[in-house]
């Protein structure tokens, strides 16, 4: 299961004789180090990657704290007008609106070329603010209710109870957040004018579509021709994914306990 | 060459019926009538290139100039085409992005030539220009310069856009005496304002693209050590793939070597005279290639290349990448590319030696399936324009100094103007060789990237710093593509239903194809695939265009 990774990871150090000899490559037999070079050249890639890495910490906290606050709150009893916020929710979750009405809003907001255009519309998932809710409602009533009779506030109540007892799906939505954050970039080629802003996988992903060379319309240095398409890609997919691979493992065990939570009742 | 190279089919231009037939005929004045027999006759062009200062002009007309040897820089613009101001410029870019304004040197002296105040620069990436697009012209914020290119995908909505005028006609100011005020955009080859008009107007500048049409190469030293020649007919190719496969031209001892990678070259479809997409018959209808008998007979000389054994088996998946690491690892020896990639210290031929220390390329003369005369299937004059939002031109100052900064863009070789467009600044983005040849750095690379793209300046010349023989020979092979060109007369015409229909149906002739090239279909397979074409859509583009010729003949 591990050998289609390990030969991701081994071709983007290949070079070309390796690749043309048409084996499956575990090792390479000439490692060299030229398409991560290809990749770094200049300052795109560091910068795209500080973008994305940016938009992922600030935009998964934004939106875990406008989820979990407003599943909060569509959890209490007898709040009212639950009812009505709740059946808004489903009609997010089931229409969409096309590629020019989301457009012209953003515009119209001004969000244009600014880094809000990418988390600000999906800012809370309908998805998974259910998903929340749904392990709120679970929570034992007892505890909510002495907690209220011991006086303690909305936010208290919230903040010491149960968020902590949340940890689970929290974490689990947290990582659908961050992952879907990292991995956007259609977002990113409406909105943002600026290439300098463009986060990691619109940049990377123009390298793996274009193939081969780098430069479309530059005559290339005879010293340093284009390392071949299958390493540079390799690399790309390397890059692109490794960030998130670090990530992962400590989340792991919420993930596994957190994706029956909202399934299971009791 | 890149990803432009396989959309170039479907692009849209100008080219009307009456241009059509000048043009032909006009080809045909330069090949010396019909009867001239095979390419082994045919001389490259009536007269040989002439050679003034290092620059080899040919005196085939549509054939760029080959440059031996760089010029000493000289200086071609007097002043800035602009008085501050700043302009956007948004167009599409086909890898990553350039270095960031602030950084970035060279954007930084292009806006201080240019006599701007800052230069914005808006990049697409092409795998969402359609969408892009059409965002871009719903919002408004088209910019300054926009680059169109409706074979990049968008053609519905590019087309809708121009008639109801989003694009200003810019026409008057760019024909006749009102293009000299522009000096280097009247040196522009009058094919390519032709061919971009789009309903007989101009709404653009267009931007160059390379002349070469797609040719195939074989490895010229294997044929050395089996004593083979150029093929002179169907009969010889199939000799010729034979013996690469059957013959151990590597001379490794094993039975490892096979012709090709890939079922389909471009030198088939031509060698049969299939058309060039559709035929315009005498009376004024179209015939669709699919529907000749020359395409089934294209068709079964591949079948027949498949059987034989003398493709590679990866043959029926293999992508444009694998097809070329096959040639270039040395299990194949035939290789279909644009004419532009083979050349240069970088080029296939160059760079194959890497691992291939012996190998020699060549390229295929045209020739045809009997003997007698090729077809040769020429590519567009030029690849997108450059064009101004209405909103913005119709302030007809500004619209000026737009055009003259297009002019500024596109300077002549060898100035000081074009060294910079194309290499930056010297030290930092390239350096100068003993030879004159002047080579990217790093950092050149990065700056510079797709950032004019739009204007690609370089295309117009033929140029291969530290060869100037394959310059030479890369005009000649122009010049030979040029003289069998077989246009498509629908290029320029735009139809819905092809629009629509048109993948669709054409998918169903592709897997005819397939299946039949591969055995798993008998031939007549085929001509049960054109009915069911004809009947699912093929009849209804033939008929829009023949509608649209019509009303180009009377209009």
């Amino acid at each position: 299961m591990l050998f289609p990774f390990v030969n991701v990871v081994a071709t983007s150090f290949s070079s070309y004789k390796d690749v043309l000899s048409g084996n499956f490559i575990l090792w390479p037999a000439n490692p060299t180090l030229d398409a991560y070079r290809a990749i770094f050249n200049g300052n795109i890639v560091v910068r795209a990657l500080m973008v994305s890495v940016g938009l992922t910490v600030f935009g998964t906290a934004a939106q875990m704290a406008f989820t979990t606050t407003m599943a909060f709150g569509l959890s209490g009893q007898n709040v009212p007008g639950t009812r009505a916020v709740l059946l808004m929710i489903f009609g997010a979750l089931l229409f969409s609106p096309g590629l020019i009405p989301m457009y012209l809003l953003v515009r119209e907001l001004g969000l244009i070329d600014n880094y809000a255009a990418l988390v600000a519309p999906g800012l809370i998932s309908a998805f998974n603010l259910i998903i929340v809710r749904q392990f709120f409602l679970n929570l034992p009533q007892d505890l909510t209710d002495s907690a209220k009779l011991d006086g303690a506030s909305d936010w208290q109540l919230f903040w010491n109870i149960v968020l902590p007892l949340s940890k689970a799906v929290l974490a689990v939505v947290a990582l659908f957040y961050a992952v879907g954050i990292w991995n956007s970039f259609f977002n990113a080629i409406l909105y943002m004018n600026d290439s300098s802003k463009w986060p990691i996988q619109l940049v990377l992903r123009q390298y793996v579509l274009q193939g081969s060379s780098l430069a479309s319309a530059v005559e290339l240095n005879p010293a340093t021709p284009p390392p071949p398409a299958a390493t540079l890609q390799m690399a790309i997919v390397v890059v692109a994914t490794v960030p998130i691979l670090i990530v992962y493992p400590f989340l792991q065990k919420y993930f596994t306990k957190g994706v029956l939570t909202g399934a299971i009742k009791g | 060459m890149t990803e432009k190279d396989m959309k170039r089919t479907a692009l849209e231009t100008g080219l009307n019926r009456r241009t059509f037939l000048g043009t032909a005929a006009g080809m045909a004045a330069a090949m010396g009538g019909p009867g001239t027999v095979g390419a082994q006759d045919a001389s490259p062009a009536a007269s040989p290139a002439v050679e003034e200062d290092g620059i080899l002009k040919s005196s085939v007309e549509g054939v760029p100039d080959a440059i031996l040897q760089p010029p000493e820089p000289f200086q071609s613009y007097e002043g800035t085409p602009a008085e501050g101001g700043t302009v956007q410029f948004t167009h599409l870019i086909y890898t990553a992005p350039a270095t960031a304004r602030d950084d970035n040197q060279f954007w930084q002296e292009m806006e201080a030539r240019l006599g701007l105040d800052e230069l914005q620069v808006l990049e697409i990436p092409v795998s969402a220009y359609e969408e892009r697009v059409s965002t871009l012209l719903a919002g408004g914020d088209l910019g300054d310069l926009f680059y169109l290119n409706s074979g990049e995908g968008g053609a519905a909505t590019i087309n809708q856009a121009i008639d109801q005028g989003a694009f200003t006609d810019l026409t008057d100011e760019l024909t006749g005496e009102n293009l000299q005020q522009y000096p280097n955009l009247a040196t522009l080859p009058p094919a390519m304002w032709e061919q971009s008009k789009i309903n007989g107007r101009i709404y653009g500048v267009p931007q160059p693209i390379y002349q070469g049409s797609n040719m195939t190469f074989y490895r010229k030293d294997w044929a050395d050590t089996l004593g083979l020649s150029q093929p002179q007919n169907a009969e010889e190719y199939l000799a010729f793939f034979q013996s690469f496969r059957d013959d151990d031209p590597d001379g490794n001892g094993s039975n490892d070597t096979y012709a090709m990678g890939t079922s389909t070259a471009n030198f088939i479809s031509p060698m049969f005279r299939v058309p060039n997409t559709w035929r315009l018959n005498d009376d004024g209808t179209l015939t669709h290639m699919y529907e000749t008998e020359e395409w089934i007979m294209s068709i079964e000389f591949r079948k027949q290349l498949w059987d034989n054994g003398t493709l590679h088996p990866d043959a029926a998946s293999v992508t444009q990448q694998q097809f070329r690491d096959l040639f270039m690892g040395g299990q194949t020896g035939i290789l279909s590319e644009g004419l532009g990639t083979l050349w240069g210290a970088t080029g296939t031929k160059e760079s194959i030696k890497q691992n291939q220390p012996d190998a020699e390329l060549q390229a295929f003369l045209p020739v045809a399936y009997d003997g007698g005369e090729p077809y040769m299937y020429p590519l567009p004059a030029y690849y997108g324009t450059v064009a101004i939002p209405s909103n913005v031109g119709n302030d007809t100052d500004r619209m000026r100094e737009l055009l003259r900064i297009c002019d500024y863009m596109y300077p002549p070789f060898g100035s000081e103007e074009y060294n910079f467009h194309v290499y930056g600044i010297e030290g930092i983005h390239h350096t100068v060789d003993d030879a004159g040849a002047r080579i990217l750095t790093p950092q050149g690379e990065a700056d510079i990237a797709g950032l004019l793209y739009g204007f690609v300046v370089q295309d117009l010349y033929i140029y291969n710093p530290g060869f100037p023989e394959h310059a030479q020979r890369q005009q000649e092979l122009v010049e030979i593509a040029l003289q069998y060109s077989v246009l498509n007369p629908t290029v320029g015409l735009y139809s819905q239903a092809n629009s629509e229909k048109g993948p669709v149906v054409t998918q169903i002739i592709t897997d005819a194809t397939n299946d039949v090239v591969y055995g798993r279909q008998p031939v007549e397979e085929l001509r049960n695939a054109v009915e069911e074409w004809r009947s699912r859509g093929g009849d209804e583009i033939r008929a829009e265009y023949e509608q649209l010729l019509r009303e180009q003949q009377e209009g």
